[in-house]
């Protein structure tokens, strides 16, 4: 079997010699920014601690960009989606990013290893052995389980980006439909693994900043933006890659029209997510639930609140519902562009009130170089998970068919 | 190109990527599959089979209504309900029958949005069933409201005597918008998409009887392709906005419970588990009709076991969905440190409903993994068994919600246990009786398949099929 | 469909286009395209199912019913919210689990199912009338060999209007797509005369349709003298009789529904026989009051507090005619001022508790004060509770504010007063006695003791060992 693509593939889809340049220049960036972060933290009023919680909101960002993307690979397996094909090695490959971005949890492990409380309060022995009901969750937040779940979430995570990714590959140069069955065959009990590690991470790294907080849906939650994000991401880079030259005719107006309506989908189950955790917690108004959203329907935070409200549902779920919009590659790069800032919100909002309640939003030096920092990183190692690899997945069985495919 | 179908390939299970199985088996043309499908209500007097069912259906029909009756005329003591379960049985069964309700609409409009062809040969059938669930579904809080002759207060209109209107905060009030919305947009769904099929039993009708009910009930439809057009562009469109009003009928369902401050109903993932839980319930009922269906009215070429496939591993993902939410139930219920949540979580699985909950458990979360096996997925009569168990874990979901929390609330003082009486019990299976009286009336006068969708992916498929012979 | 204006009875009639019939859909694509090719406008096609690309090949322009749906649907959205908003919360304004009058997130539901509800009708019927549907008589059904267009035939007419018409290119042009067949479409154009009794039936289909708008619109302006229908009387006449309401003779000779206890009796629980303790009165000094108040003026006895407690006290003295001597302390009565100031004669009030003072009482005080008192006067007695400050935030003029406990006026009342107070309510202030148990009533009344004093404490009030840490803060 010889690495030869499909007959109706006739476009570029390597990149080219910068790749190699922009992966080191990109990390080199990425790498200082984050340091500069690190030093402006140092005459903030709230010191490192600033920066672990801006930490915070840009890793789970950007892992959920690739954790949303994975989970468009499982379920195109899954449902044996044929129409997919022309972008689902981009999805991979941002996929095959959470190897590398598990390392990146280290900061936050160090965190709470040696920084007490300063990230997750309930890491701090003072504050537990004043408060009851710490008291009784500490056999689930303690640092030694969470470091070990983190482990966990991690590694399966990085298992499972990598192996979609690693058999897309070998069917690029094998064309073996094989390798088609027995990654869809996995592809469930994969997803199961996935429902489970994306909502305890999220339980834990994010629910548990405010340990006297639950909700049964937070997971949920997490999953529908991450899927939103990675959705206007892929739509994003496949226009980069286009503009560049590169899978000029493969992916064609018909996908963009698809990808369009799969954001608009998550649009719309981000809001109904968001409304059904709000609607049934301010209906039943029981204090220990309210709290977590009086501290974000107070002061600073209110605005925020209704930012994302308009600009996360309202504007985006009205804007899409056209398939004018949807067919029109400006207009829903343009969308992709504000949604996934407003995914960054959504996380900055699930994040940073609980550093400093009472005070309202603030985004300074150090936010900025920590997201443009982890930013850099994340965008150097989406290039070097690349690699000399092909950007389609040139033999896969169904490609003939996603070619060629056009909406009703 | 108008040659027929290689009738080769008998395992459509099978899919060799790159190549799509075929849906439509048995080498059926458009002749031969319209006459398949008209035959069932084009006969002359049904079979046996039927008259015995619809004997035994239409007197639990009446049995119902009776029932009814002895409720309205004595009161709802005649029921099981006490305090503090003052909701019991008739909410269950309420419940249950709207769950069941959401599989047509899901198979119609949902499939249709991610379009899924093989939904074709069983929409049609799944979408009767939604109707006929709603209806049983919505029976039972028409009765609960004690004085059924005041049950018009629900509705907002300015009423002189009260001198006020609807409390729209109440989410027991959005249900009834909720669910009568849904009846509306389903029964319209079905309805549009039936008027292509009844031109064709129309067409094809020999009595005048025939011609004149079937002609008045296809509105004269001719199959114009500027009719088509315009048909096409409405099917589309009342999909896509079934496939929200679908997520939130049982999403509403739900904030009747989880709206309220009881340990075990309020929790904020009730939303989306409702919806899964809704979907499980409704494909186990596709399955435990379609198995028979196929079967005695000869459509196995039609409804091939890779529908039957494709709607078991549905049943698979739903019944996970579900169990994952069990799962984060209870782990927040320990997690929350609630006392009153971690109580009502343990007395579900310890208490005096543990047998409820096991076999909800037993019946819903672990029986569907048989179909991790294609063994069980391919073979009818096991899924057959498998989709009677879901439907019974399925009640005994919203029996162990509504009772269990109910029984045992905040105030140890006026726990009680709930005993259903003979009342509760007959309105049950009356309503099974209900349900399957207006099925069988369903198959006996309507066209069971969409005739016409499923021609359009026969036509699909043979244009493809043209397609590649031309390339090879 | 123009009429012939000539009323004749034989048959008449006319083509309507021509019709061509194919077996195959992609024959139909193909046949479509050419006829659209040579210039035809007025064309269908008719076929048992749609076929992709007809559309494009009769040139069939994208309907506007998604347009339609959307402002249906917004229409519904918006009257549900509006609907909503005006039954809720400016009609009949209601509050329900505390929430605001205005509660948007509580018309969500509703507007969104109201939303979908119109845009799918509008969807459904837009579809129906932009097709011109029902229309049950076609002249394509005269034709037998249509009858296949819903089953495996596949046809192709173009329509006589249309300007190029004309019978025998047009047939040639259709003959030369390989049909199966071509064959002329007529309409019977004779006239047909209605049937004689269409007419007044539907006179008085309309007459009969007027009766219950009439009924419904005579109900509403005439005045009943009769009662309204009783589904169900017995829900609406309980058999069970009020306690004083007249019953019929049969039952007592009194003809009282209910009976009075057995003379000589008291129920069990009802022996207040210790004044202190459930009166707050001092009965000794009250006696004595009474002597000098029998010598001095009889005047004053208008005002309600102490006729209540007059009253009271006759009641007292009839439950309990022969009340066993008080424990009472030599110095309760020896150091008791006399409570009435003002010109008010006032009851003689205990000036220190009839039970004993302890710990427990204390705190079982403040648990009840927390949950009974404080809402209004406020956890710390300032008289700004939240339901006071929300009162006076609404500034509706009708809310009496509570009074502080530390002002002097209750600062000198004596304890016995306060029970007096927690038991009866005083002014607006409603009583406790049904709510509260009588040694909870003490509990309160000593808590409050405590938090007045709480104000005027002074440095040997504290004990010595926290007086140091005291000093430190």
């Amino acid at each position: 079997m010889t690495a030869k693509p499909h007959a109706e593939l006739r476009d570029l889809y390597h990149f080219g010699e910068e790749r190699q340049r922009a992966v080191r220049l990109l990390g080199a960036i990425g790498v200082v920014g984050l340091l500069l972060g690190v030093i402006f933290s140092l005459f903030e009023a709230e010191g490192l601690r600033r920066f672990a919680f801006t930490y915070l909101v840009s890793y789970t960002y950007f892992l959920s960009l690739g954790l949303g993307a994975l989970c468009l690979v499982l379920v195109s397996h899954l449902t044996r989606a044929g129409w997919n094909v022309v972008w689902r090695r981009l999805a991979e490959i941002l996929g095959a990013t959470l190897p590398c971005w598990a390392l990146m949890f280290l900061p936050i492990l160090g965190f709470l290893l040696f920084g007490g409380g300063m990230l997750f309060h309930w890491n701090d022995p003072e504050i537990v052995r004043n408060d009851p009901l710490i008291q009784e969750k500490v056999p689930y937040l303690n640092a030694g389980f969470f470091t070990v779940r983190a482990a966990i979430y991690l590694a399966v995570w990085a298992w499972l980006g990598s192996y979609y990714y690693r058999n897309s590959r070998l069917q690029d140069r094998s064309g073996d439909k094989e390798l088609t069955l027995r990654m869809q065959k996995w592809s469930g009990p994969a997803l199961i693994l996935y429902g489970f590690t994306v909502t305890f991470a999220s339980f834990d790294w994010m629910m548990s900043l405010d340990a006297h907080w639950f909700s049964t849906i937070f997971g949920i939650y997490f999953f529908g933006g991450a899927v939103m994000g990675a959705i206007a991401a892929l739509i994003l880079a496949a226009q980069f890659l286009q503009h560049r030259g590169l899978l000029k005719e493969s992916i064609t107006v018909e996908h963009y029209h698809d990808l369009g309506k799969l954001l608009f989908g998550f649009v719309f189950f981000w809001g109904y997510i968001a409304f059904s955790q709000y609607m049934l917690i301010w209906y039943a108004n029981i204090p220990e639930e309210t709290q977590w959203f009086l501290v974000r329907q107070t002061g600073g935070w209110l605005g925020i609140s209704l930012i994302l409200l308009v600009g996360h549902f309202l504007l985006p779920f009205a804007g899409l519902m056209s398939r004018h919009v949807r067919r029109n590659r400006m207009l829903l790069a343009g969308w992709s562009a504000w949604l996934l800032v407003m995914h960054w919100l959504d996380l900055y909002w699930l994040i940073m009130p609980q550093l400093s309640k009472g005070a309202g939003p603030s985004f300074g030096l150090v936010d900025l170089c920590c997201l443009i920092g982890l930013g850099c990183l994340y965008a150097s190692t989406v290039l070097w998970a690349t690699g000399d690899h092909a950007l389609i997945a040139v033999r896969d069985p169904r490609l003939a068919e996603s070619l060629a495919f056009k909406n009703l | 190109m108008a040659g027929t179908l290689t009738t080769t390939v008998v395992d459509n299970t099978f899919e060799d990527p790159g190549n799509r199985a075929p849906l439509v088996l048995g080498g059926q043309d458009y002749a031969s599959l319209t006459d398949t499908i008209c035959k069932i209500p084009e006969r002359q007097w049904p079979s046996m089979a039927w008259f015995i069912c619809f004997g035994i259906s239409s007197s639990l029909t009446i049995m119902l209504f009776g029932l009814i009756g002895h409720l309205i005329f004595t009161g709802v003591g005649v029921w099981g309900n006490n305090h503090p379960v003052f909701w019991g049985w008739p909410i269950v069964n309420f419940v249950f029958w709207v769950g069941i309700g959401h599989a047509g609409t899901l198979i119609s409009a949902i499939l249709c949005v991610f379009r899924q062809q093989w939904r074709t040969s069983i929409n049609r059938f799944a979408e009767a069933m939604t109707i006929f669930a709603v209806v049983c579904a919505g029976i039972f809080p028409g009765i609960h409201v004690g004085r059924v002759w005041a049950a018009y207060w629900l509705a907002p209109y300015p009423s002189t005597h009260l001198a006020m209107w609807p409390n729209f905060l109440s989410p027991l009030l959005w249900d009834v918008v909720a669910v009568s919305t849904y009846a509306t947009i389903s029964a319209l769904f079905w309805y549009m998409g039936m008027i292509p099929d009844l031109a064709t039993l129309r067409d094809r009708a020999k009595e005048r009887w025939r011609q004149v009910v079937y002609g008045v009930l296809a509105l004269g439809w001719t199959g114009s392709a500027r009719h088509w057009s315009r048909y096409e562009r409405a099917y589309i469109l009342l999909a896509a906005l079934a496939t929200p009003l679908v997520l939130s009928v049982h999403s509403v369902v739900s904030f009747d419970f989880a709206g309220s401050q009881l340990p075990g109903w309020h929790t904020t993932i009730f939303p989306p588990y409702f919806v899964a839980g809704a979907v499980f319930s409704g494909f186990s009922m596709v399955i435990t009709l379609l198995v028979p269906s196929r079967e005695l009215f000869g459509l196995k070429d039609v409804i091939t076991v890779r529908h039957l496939d494709n709607i078991t591993k549905f049943i698979l993902a739903t019944g996970t969905m579900v169990g994952y939410a069990y799962l984060i139930e209870f782990f927040i219920a320990w997690y929350g440190g609630n006392p009153y949540e971690r109580f009502a979580f343990i007395n579900r699985a310890f208490g005096p409903y543990a047998w409820a909950y096991w076999t909800m458990i037993a019946c819903n979360v672990i029986t569907p993994q048989l179909f991790w096996f294609k063994k069980f997925r391919t073979t009818p009569w096991i899924m057959f068994v498998v989709s009677i168990f879901a439907n019974i874990g399925m009640w005994f979901e919203r029996f162990v919600i509504v009772i269990t929390s109910l029984s045992r609330d905040f105030l140890p003082s006026s726990w009680a246990y709930f005993t259903p009486t003979w009342v509760d019990i007959g309105m049950f299976v009356g309503s099974f009786g209900l349900f399957f009286t207006l099925f069988l009336l369903f198959i006996r006068f309507m066209p069971m398949v969409a005739i016409a969708e499923v021609k359009a992916v026969m036509a699909h498929e043979r244009h493809k099929s043209g397609e590649s012979s031309h390339e090879s | 469909m123009t009429q012939a204006q000539d009323p004749q009875i034989t048959p008449q009639t006319k083509v309507i286009g021509l019709l061509a019939e194919f077996d195959s859909p992609d024959a139909l694509l193909a046949a479509a395209e050419r006829v659209r090719g040579a210039g035809y406008l007025k064309t269908d096609a008719f076929s048992p199912f749609p076929i992709h690309g007809m559309d494009e090949a009769m040139g069939i322009r994208p309907t506007g019913l998604p347009w339609l749906a959307l402002l249906v649907g917004m229409f519904g959205g918006l009257a549900g919210l509006f609907g909503e908003l005006w039954a809720n919360s400016i009609d009949y304004p209601i509050m329900v689990s505390g929430k605001p009058f205005f509660s948007l997130p509580a018309t969500i539901p509703v507007s969104f199912e109201l939303t979908i509800l119109g845009a799918g009708v509008a969807t459904f019927l837009g579809m129906l009338v932009l097709n011109g549907l029902p229309r049950l008589a076609n002249p394509l059904f005269r034709k037998p060999g249509f009858l296949r267009a819903t089953t495996d035939r596949f046809f192709l007419m173009i329509e006589a209007t249309d300007p190029k018409f004309d019978l025998a290119p047009t047939r040639s042009l259709l003959e030369s797509l390989q049909p199966l067949g071509v064959e002329a479409c007529e309409a019977d154009t004779s006239p047909s005369p209605m049937p004689k009794f269409v007419l007044p039936v539907l006179v008085l289909m309309g007459c009969m349709a007027l009766i219950p708008p009439a009924l419904i619109a005579r109900a509403r302006v005439t005045k009943s003298e009769k009662p309204r229908f009783d589904t169900f009387p017995d829900m609406d006449y309980t058999p069970g009789y009020k306690a004083q309401a007249p019953a019929p003779t049969n039952l007592f000779a009194d003809r009282r529904a209910s009976r009075p206890p057995v003379p000589g009796t008291v129920p069990r629980g009802s022996l207040q026989d210790d004044d202190r303790l459930y009166r707050g009165i001092d009965p000794d000094q009250q006696t004595a009051m009474r002597l000098s108040s029998q010598t001095g003026t009889m005047l004053t006895s208008t005002s309600g507090p102490a006729e209540e407690a007059a009253e009271e006290e006759e009641i007292a003295e009839e439950d309990a005619p022969d009340a066993a001597p008080d424990p009472t302390d030599p110095e309760d009565t020896a150091d008791a001022p006399m409570a009435a100031e003002d010109d008010e004669p006032q009851p003689a009030w205990v000036t220190s508790f009839p039970l004993p003072v302890t710990r427990e009482l204390m705190v079982r005080g403040r648990q009840r004060y927390d949950i009974y008192c404080s809402a209004c006067h406020g956890l710390g007695g300032d008289g700004s509770g939240l339901v006071s400050r929300r009162a006076l935030e609404l500034e509706q003029g009708t809310w009496i504010p509570p009074l502080s406990l530390h002002v002097d006026s209750v600062l000198e009342q004596p304890v016995g007063q306060l029970y007096h107070t927690v038991t009866h309510g005083v002014r607006s202030m409603p009583g406790y006695g049904d709510q509260l148990i009588v040694e909870d009533r003490w509990a309160i009344v000593l808590y409050i003791r405590a938090l007045q004093r709480s104000r005027n404490a002074s440095p040997a009030d504290v004990p010595s060992d926290l007086l140091e840490t005291l000093r430190d803060l």
